[in-house]
């Protein structure tokens, strides 16, 4: 037991929405290099599994998701990324996703996001949280070098591939995945940065990104892929879908999204994908949490143009 | 003077009404709601501010109005970019199309912290044959009047025509009394849009009701009961003939989005209080249709974004910042239209006026 005594103190630390120190945090991201630099960049899962979208931030949403999930490690967890950015809490987010991930290392798995990056998370608040609650951007740098070892898909049971964003033209099989050289920042272009910033489409093809990184990609690339690949499903987050799970391609492509009110603006449902040992999938959707834990949050309200 | 009001019964009287004999129709607003409409100015000035430091657009003179920079989401920039855009690309349609008309005259309805004036006078392309008419709730007006006065940047664009023999400050004295400001091209004043009442002022700021006029209000109506927003929209088509109004306002309060839009902005303490009598366009269309407009023209934001701003501008400004908000994006812009109502003799000038046809332009 004694070798997870840090991390558990951290554990309970985090679940009460308190962000650990500076040392605490040093420590935690050397312990999950370790453990993330032995992954794949397909790295392979076990069913039974929760399967995760977007929490961006948003702290209390996603004990909400343990609440409606199962606890670690009783549930198995597969998050596709996105824990940072736009929210009020990313550090506490994400430094409680990276514990778990340490602590149960073969019961979560983390995957990268486009948003798990240096640039976007300078833009998108990550950055000016750790400055905001830390006074010094030493934590930003901690987690965005760890961000560079995390995963970039997984594949559960040789079936269901799961990613961020989505395909790419320079991908047809998942070994060209496999080879690809993922420690490093997400480059503008390429392979690593289209399975981080692509989404399906109902154009065929693969098609210009209104992103301005990634490609769209139509169902004859779903169709095509997953055959070729032997999968029944490709699983990715990446966008707002008002249900929190939106099915497209045929049934080839699911979207799930996991933070409700996103940006506590948009009114929309989560979900998570719950894939059991016969490989039956169930999506829960929820709503947000309940507000009265965050009394200062209530008075934050998101901008509009007024 | 007096004001007759037409009775407005047949218009924006759906939606809100489940309670309609229990609540006698909003005819007015609390105190406390005011001081946070007020407090909206700041906020917009706020986002113009970030938007311009971004390199969305150019505004040398919206930094006086903002007390602490603070750069706001992308999503927001590019939101403003394309209210101020377009408000301007229709302003200039307004100007063709009377360029042979040596007067003409703008009235912002609820102005707040807007800076347009300053930046039409700073514009060696505009012809300074307009004037500029600002309105708004006197505590307002004062501050903006004080703003003015202590930057010599935006006294130098009011009294540029003026002579020279007084200093500038003697100068803007000469201007200013009771919260009113009155130079060539600039007039402020004080306004209660929910009281006819109070627009005498536009006779104390000497307008001119015989010569085109174009009226901008955004974000303004919607703050205010329905009644009080039609009695604003037939004031102006009764005493001008050649018009137009342009509203920018939220709709849409029935969807997920919009019913959070309605709980979030009413936290800030300002609710929609019209939203629900024009939940979609053709609602807004009526509104204005039946409140003395001949023709009205109505986009979402959007389609303005899409089909209606210079392609070139869209060009030139998404390369500013990294955008990964698309979604969210699609959503807000969706719940913000821009409303051209337009009022004219001549069948002409209402045909080639271009806003919900521009896809082609």
């Amino acid at each position: 037991m004694g070798e997870f005594q840090d991390v558990d103190k951290y554990i309970s630390i985090l679940k009460e929405c308190k962000p650990l120190s500076e040392s605490e945090v040093r420590d935690l991201c050397e312990k999950a290099r370790e453990i993330l630099s032995k992954e794949s960049n397909v790295q392979p899962v076990r069913c039974p599994v929760t399967v995760c979208g977007d929490i961006h931030g948003q702290f209390h949403d996603l004990m909400e998701l343990f609440k409606i999930g199962g606890n670690c490690p009783d549930t198995n967890y597969l998050f596709m990324g996105d824990y940072v950015d736009r929210g009020f809490y990313s550090v506490e987010t994400v430094t409680l996703l990276v514990a778990l991930k340490v602590r149960y290392k073969d019961r979560v798995t983390i995957l990268r996001g486009n948003h798990e990056s240096r640039q976007i998370t300078q833009v998108y608040g990550f950055y000016d949280e750790c400055l905001r609650k830390y006074g010094n951007p030493n934590v930003w740098k901690l987690f965005t070098d760890l961000f560079d070892y995390l995963p970039l898909t997984a594949l559960i049971e040789n079936q269901v591939f799961c990613l961020h964003g989505g395909l790419s033209p320079s991908i047809d099989t998942l070994d060209h995945i496999e080879n690809l050289d993922r420690v490093q920042e997400v480059p503008h272009e390429g392979a690593m940065c289209d399975l981080l910033w692509s989404d399906p489409d109902d154009r065929l093809g693969f098609g210009y990104s209104p992103r301005g990184a990634g490609y769209t990609f139509g169902k004859d690339i779903s169709e095509q892929f997953n055959h070729n690949n032997g999968l029944t499903l490709v699983a990715r987050a990446h966008q707002l879908v008002m249900e929190g799970y939106n099915w497209c391609h045929d049934q080839n492509v699911v979207t799930i999204f996991s933070a409700p009110n996103y940006c506590y603006r948009c009114g929309n449902l989560a979900a998570i994908m719950e894939i059991d040992e016969k490989m039956k999938h169930t999506f829960l959707q929820f709503d947000p949490a309940p507000r009265r834990g965050e009394p200062h949050v209530t008075r934050r309200t998101p901008d509009y143009f007024l | 003077m007096s004001f007759s009001i037409p009775p407005l019964s047949s218009i924006g009287n759906h939606g809100n009404n489940n309670n309609s004999n229990s609540h006698a129709p909003r005819t007015s607003i609390k105190k406390s709601h005011k001081e946070s409409i007020i407090g909206t100015n700041d906020d917009a000035a706020s986002c113009k501010l970030s938007a311009v430091n971004v390199g969305y657009y150019s505004d040398p003179f919206v930094k006086y109005f903002v007390k602490h920079p603070i750069r706001r989401q992308p999503l927001i920039n590019r939101g403003f970019f394309s209210r101020v855009e377009c408000i301007e690309q229709l302003v200039s349609q307004f100007f063709n199309q009377y360029k042979d008309v040596d007067k003409k005259q703008i009235i912002s309805l609820g102005c707040g912290f807007d800076t347009y004036y300053f930046r039409l006078m700073n514009n060696k392309d505009i012809k300074k044959d307009f004037i500029y008419f600002e309105v708004d709730y006197d505590q307002v007006i004062s501050n903006k009047i004080k703003i003015i006065q202590n930057h010599k940047e935006l006294q130098s664009m009011i009294d540029k025509e003026w002579d020279s023999k007084y200093d500038t400050n003697e100068k803007l004295a000469s201007m200013v009394n009771h919260q009113r400001l009155s130079s060539k091209n600039y007039r402020l004043g004080s306004i209660d849009l929910t009281n006819l009442e109070t627009f005498k002022v536009f006779n104390e700021l000497e307008i001119d009701y015989n010569v085109p006029t174009l009226f901008l209000s955004e974000c303004v109506l919607v703050y205010i009961p329905t009644k009080c927003g039609n009695d604003v929209i037939q004031w102006a088509s009764d005493k001008f003939s050649e018009s137009c109004f342009i509203t920018y306002e939220q709709i849409k309060p029935n969807d997920e989005f919009g019913r959070m839009m309605i709980k979030n902005i009413e936290m800030k303490g300002c609710p929609l209080l019209s939203i629900e009598s024009f939940p979609e366009i053709e609602d807004q269309r009526k509104r204005y249709n039946s409140l003395g407009w001949n023709k009205t023209e109505i986009l979402d934001m959007r389609h303005v974004y899409s089909d209606f701003i210079n392609k070139n501008r869209l060009k030139e400004t998404e390369k500013l910042e990294i955008f990964d908000e698309f979604e969210e994006w699609d959503l807000i812009q969706g719940h913000y239209v821009y409303v051209f109502a337009m009022k004219s003799n001549a069948p002409s000038i209402l045909d080639s006026y271009y806003f919900e046809n521009s896809k082609n332009k």
